[in-house]
């Protein structure tokens, strides 16, 4: 912008007008990666979807009727919402505990443990997985015979058997991502006004009624957020029941992911992969846009108890859902 | 059925090449690059090696080999073959072991090029590549080899009545046992499935420790071996229209007989080629196994420690007392693919691996496919021994090669079948399901799915 200072605002908006091919240029890489590696792909597996496995010819609606009587594919899918309401609930409570109890004054070394706690997101899944999945051979981990020792149980736990293997991946799932989420939490703690948690306090507001009556529902986006991601993530288990299935016996439908690529890349069976995979798409979502909906329909029901906060209201920003709330403008408390 | 990669893995010695084979992958093939015969100028062939003859072939060729063979093969065997026929130049290229190859083969024939001209393939899998034609029959290339392989092997590579793989490395079921632990219970050797139940039940009685085996829960292969040894037929080819016929009484009675010595205690129930596996094997807890021959190199020596144990290999527990049957439990050969420009020499290629490859193969402890290996120097003058054994393990291995049960069928839904047999035995071991509907309901599993893409098949 070296000539600026000589162009008027007409020129400007003329010179905008003469080069009408801007804007498109600009947009232009990103439509162009959009198109190739995520639209294309997108239609061609829709497309894939229709064809029969044997003879390549499009067969209609087969592949998804056979889907439809498919149990192990369903099997899988009722596997993974199970999964995900035991271990998102978990791991979310967690999260925000840690998150709650790092942003309190109580807290010593806050930076540290932050950093701890963010410090298994930063190992490789696959790296967790085979590291938990060694730990939890009881042949191997000692640890896993005490209850027998002290004669509390009649053998050693065994985590990878067919029982428990489903909280196992559970546990290591937990394990990964609670600092991750941790960390998103903290960030947008970080962000409240201090003005309005130095109100609090002189109302004589304790630790436990700031976290609960303020900090908690100015997360809210942020909450809502997080927990939309670890749904998807959920619905998308592949890494860990894939490492686990190789240290122990789990079935190759035991999530839908892992059937699909089963399917694909084992049976050769690409055409019913893609219907499992357009199917579990839309699954997906449906699931998110009908929790977004539940999410909004339980904000617009609670409109008393809102304006009750009406303070709160004002720092509280549309939009920017990463970091759940922004900074008044000049409130210059930072 | 990923653990089976390890295990072929195992086999081969190459665990490292998994992670390897993603940097070859990128590498174009180069079958038709060099145009056979145009030149004209190269001849090879006409040598005779251990006895047997090498035809000339003629013209310069280039072949591109995809496998996850390891030491001798590719160090040694593939030289020769290179000083045999100097005019044919072999680039050898590592995509990955087992199902990683078959992905990327079925992906390179659906694409219509891309294909290698050699592909290693483990004989159960060779059935899935015919079908949808990916490898070509190689019968009149490899005609004058035949008669020095075992007939268990022509049967195991031979389609209506086309030959399609040329085999190198078998897995002939041998029982492996600790004479020490046997002798301390005071238990006979088990000549006959009956003696095998009664040992294990008296072992696991005197020691809980102890158990006579394993019986794996996420191995369908290592479960069809013993369907095989027992008699069973599952899979009956008429050009294109399959019979399945999993549940027959031969095979009901090996799941019978194993679900009762699990229900029993008698047996451990045990994931195969995992770590817990391992350590079961590193601290004694089994007294015998059904070991093919590569179980002592690639599963025994690794994990016992030197003159810790001993063992001794002898023919597997029988049906009937006095028969004498065994099974295969993997093995491997060398296809060559329908986009192959040079399918005559792929498959002289392919012939080669096995036969004139035997003497180093033998050297280095692996037992080639051969039905005579006496004409081969080495199969004389090697002890065979391994770690912990003191017989000529490649003498007794090789005399079990008559006894495989040659009435065996693979499907090209093995992949399927295995997974449908773990899911239902884990059923089983579980206690939600008789072991008597194991094989009746993977039956019906399999046909149903393999009837929901379009194949004509009878449930026998």
């Amino acid at each position: 912008m070296s000539r600026s200072a000589k162009v008027t605002p007409v020129t400007l908006r003329r010179s905008r007008l003469n080069r009408p091919g801007a804007p498109v240029a600009m947009v232009t890489p990103f439509v162009v990666l959009f198109a190739l590696f995520f639209l294309l792909p997108l239609g061609y597996s829709v497309y894939t979807s229709f064809k029969s496995p044997l003879t390549g010819q499009l067969s209609g609606l087969a592949n998804y009727r056979f889907l439809l009587h498919d149990t192990e594919y369903w099997q899988g899918l009722q596997r993974v919402v199970y999964f995900g309401v035991v271990q998102v609930t978990v791991m979310i409570v967690a999260a925000m505990a840690l998150a709650l109890f790092l942003d309190s004054p109580y807290c010593r070394g806050k930076r540290f443990f932050a950093t701890v706690y963010f410090l298994p997101y930063a190992i490789p899944g696959v790296i967790a997985a085979i590291m938990w999945g060694f730990l939890f051979t009881p042949q191997l981990d000692s640890l896993l015979g005490l209850p027998r020792d002290f004669g509390l149980m009649n053998t050693t736990v065994d985590p990878l058997g067919s029982k428990l293997v489903l909280y196992a991946i559970m546990f290591i799932v937990t394990w990964e991502f609670t600092g991750y989420n941790m960390t998103i939490y903290l960030t947008s703690l970080s962000s409240i006004p201090a003005e309005i948690l130095s109100a609090a306090r002189i109302d004589g507001a304790s630790e436990w009624q700031i976290a609960r009556r303020i900090k908690i529902p100015l997360l809210r986006r942020t909450i809502t957020f997080t927990l939309v991601l670890s749904i998807i993530g959920t619905l998308q288990l592949f890494n860990e029941p894939s490492v686990v299935s190789q240290i122990t016996a789990i079935p190759i439908g035991y999530t839908p992911n892992l059937l699909i690529y089963t399917t694909a890349f084992s049976y050769g069976n690409i055409p019913l992969a893609a219907a499992m995979s357009v199917v579990l798409a839309i699954i997906t979502i449906l699931g998110s846009l009908a929790f977004f909906r539940i999410v909004r329909s339980r904000e617009k029901e609670r409109p008393s108890r809102r304006a009750r906060r009406s303070v709160l209201a004002a720092a509280q920003s549309p939009g920017r859902i990463g970091a759940g709330v922004d900074v008044p403008e000049g409130s210059g408390v930072r | 059925m990923k653990h089976r990669v390890r295990k072929i893995a195992a086999m081969s010695g190459i665990s490292l090449a998994l992670i390897l084979g993603a940097a070859a992958c990128g590498s174009s093939t180069s079958s038709s690059s060099a145009d056979a015969g145009s030149s004209g100028s190269g001849t090879g062939g006409g040598v005779t090696i251990d006895g047997i003859k090498w035809p000339v072939y003629k013209g310069d060729t280039t072949l591109t080999v995809w496998t996850w063979a390891g030491a001798p093969q590719t160090t040694e065997v593939v030289p020769q073959f290179e000083k045999a026929y100097p005019n044919i130049k072999v680039n050898v290229e590592n995509v990955g072991a087992g199902s990683e190859l078959y992905s990327k083969l079925a992906t390179a024939n659906t694409a219509g090029s891309g294909e290698p001209d050699v592909v290693m393939l483990e004989y159960p899998y060779i059935p899935e590549f015919v079908q949808s034609k990916a490898i070509t029959s190689i019968s009149s290339y490899v005609q004058p080899f035949l008669s020095q392989l075992p007939k268990w092997a022509t049967s195991a590579v031979t389609f209506n009545g086309q030959v399609y793989n040329m085999p190198f490395g078998g897995g002939t079921l041998g029982l492996i046992y600790r004479s020490s632990v046997l002798t301390q219970y005071h238990l006979p050797v088990p000549t006959t499935w009956a003696t095998f139940a009664s040992d294990a039940i008296a072992l696991h009685k005197d020691n809980p420790n102890e158990y006579m085996t394993y019986f794996p829960n996420n191995d369908g292969e290592y479960v069809l071996s013993l369907l095989q040894q027992a008699g069973a037929n599952p899979f009956t080819d008429n050009n294109g229209n399959w019979t399945i016929n999993l549940n027959s009484p031969a095979a009901e009675k090996v799941m019978t007989y194993w679900g009762n010595l699990i229900k029993q205690g008698a047996v451990n129930v045990q994931a195969d080629f995992t770590p817990a596996w391992q350590h079961s094997i590193a601290t004694g807890q089994y007294a015998t196994y059904m070991g093919p021959d590569w179980f002592p190199s690639a599963v025994l020596v690794p994990y016992i420690k030197a003159g810790s144990e001993s063992f001794t290999v002898t023919t597997v527990p029988q049906w009937t007392a006095g028969d004498n049957v065994t099974a295969n439990n993997g093995g491997s050969g060398y296809s060559v693919t329908s986009q192959s420009q040079n399918k005559q020499a792929a498959s002289l290629f392919a012939a080669f691996m096995d036969l004139g490859g035997a003497n180093a193969s033998i050297t280095a402890g692996s037992l080639p496919v051969v039905s005579n290996p006496a004409q081969f120097p080495a199969y004389n003058s090697t002890k065979g021994t391994q770690t912990g054994f003191t017989q000529n393990l490649n003498k007794i291995y090789q005399s079990f090669q008559p006894d495989v049960s040659s009435n065996f069928t693979f499907s090209p839904w093995t992949t399927e079948l295995n997974n449908d047999l773990n899911a239902e035995i884990a059923k089983a071991v579980a206690g939600t399901e008789p072991w008597s509907d194991v094989l009746k309901n993977t039956q019906n599993e399999l046909a149903q799915y393999v009837q929901g893409q379009g194949y004509n098949v009878t449930v026998g």
